[in-house]
């Protein structure tokens, strides 16, 4: 109890760095295209997650590991991931932001996606660790 | 059994008949000293004789890459998963350089040669080629040779297909290192001009990259596991 507490709020503090540091690399230059970052990674998640639902539901007809929906959902996930990182570099190489704002919107973006990574990885219930 | 200061104080070598049973009963009480668990010994590892060197090069496995290999997945289902994930991230990685120039031939462009849709044709080639590889169930390449039909039978046909998809894809990336000469080289533009030729080379690269881990990890045996 108490350590999922503990856990609840570390990685709330986490979080709000995150989100601290995204909205810094936006607000401080007035250039908001940073923020793109947090819509990268909040949505990073979410194809594991739809394909693993979808991917139970036929588990009788696809193969024994791993259907094709499941393994699209993995792909889309690495593309996403690896989007978050490429959109502030782009943005700096074409200097629409400074590098300021590429180094503080990257890392923020990668707290907030380690958060909610770590987030599914504690409250998951055990029957079904292998869909997130 | 005399104190062994009184070899170092007499400064006399020990003579040959009373040396080797002393010797062993010497090894024996720093054994059985090392062995006994009560009794206090400051440092084990340090009192411990050093192995022969020919133990002490060698890893514990017999493998001098072990410990890399240790972190790496074992079983074939996560060496599955690991390359789907890097597949995609490749193909991120493709797309977004190709982006990049994209996006710098509209915002600070030097010169006056932009980005038009004769530089889109390679990778829409090459991520086409991508996608009728990577739909081709993989159990009809090798299937059997019987039609039911009267036509080429259904591995033939896959193989077609197949031979399509990698068209697609070599003539995408050709046609990027087509067009980084034919419209950049030749004309010996700046270097911040010919990133977008270069640029789209490095995405093809990468999209094709990206499509043959894909491949490698989806073709893996089921049952075989990988052992180093």
């Amino acid at each position: 109890m108490t350590a999922g507490l503990k856990t609840i709020v570390a990685l709330s503090f986490v979080l709000a760095i995150g989100f601290l540091l995204v909205i810094l690399s936006s607000a401080l230059f007035k250039n908001y295209l940073p923020l793109l970052v947090v819509a990268t990674y909040v949505v990073a998640p979410l194809p594991n997650a739809i394909c693993g639902r979808c991917a139970t539901t036929n588990d009788f007809t696809a193969e024994s590991d791993g259907s094709a929906v499941v393994e699209f959902g993995r792909w889309l996930t690495g593309f996403l991931v690896v989007m978050g990182m490429a959109l502030p570099v782009m943005l700096f190489h074409c200097g629409v932001i400074t590098m300021g704002a590429m180094i503080m919107s990257i890392a923020g973006g990668l707290l907030i996606y380690v958060t909610i990574i770590t987030f599914s990885r504690f409250f998951q219930e055990e029957n079904d660790w292998y869909s997130g | 059994m005399p104190d062994p200061l009184a070899y170092t104080s007499d400064s006399s070598p020990p003579s040959p008949s009373s040396s080797p049973a002393e010797a062993v009963a010497a090894h024996e009480d720093a054994a059985l000293l090392l062995s006994h668990p009560s009794q206090p010994t400051p440092s084990p590892s340090a009192s411990r004789s050093p192995p022969p060197p020919y133990i002490a090069s060698r890893p514990r496995n017999g493998n001098i890459m072990d410990p890399l290999f240790r972190c790496l997945p074992q079983s074939n289902q996560a060496i599955r998963t690991a390359g789907v994930y890097i597949s995609g991230a490749l193909f991120s990685l493709g797309f977004w350089f190709f982006i990049d120039a994209s996006v710098y031939s509209k915002v600070n462009n030097p010169g006056d040669v932009h980005i038009n849709f004769v530089d889109w044709i390679p990778g829409i080639c090459s991520a086409s080629g991508m996608l009728v590889i990577n739909s081709i169930e993989k159990s009809h390449l090798n299937g059997d040779s019987i039609n039911y039909t009267g036509g080429p039978s259904v591995a033939n046909k896959a193989r077609h297909i197949l031979f399509l998809g990698f068209a697609l894809m070599a003539g995408g990336l050709a046609g990027s290192v087509a067009v980084l000469v034919l419209k950049y080289v030749v004309e010996k533009y700046e270097f911040e001009t010919m990133y977008f030729g270069i640029a789209n080379v490095v995405a093809n690269s990468l999209i094709m990259l990206s499509s043959m881990v894909l491949w490698v990890s989806q073709n893996m045996e089921e049952d075989y596991t990988y052992r180093l």
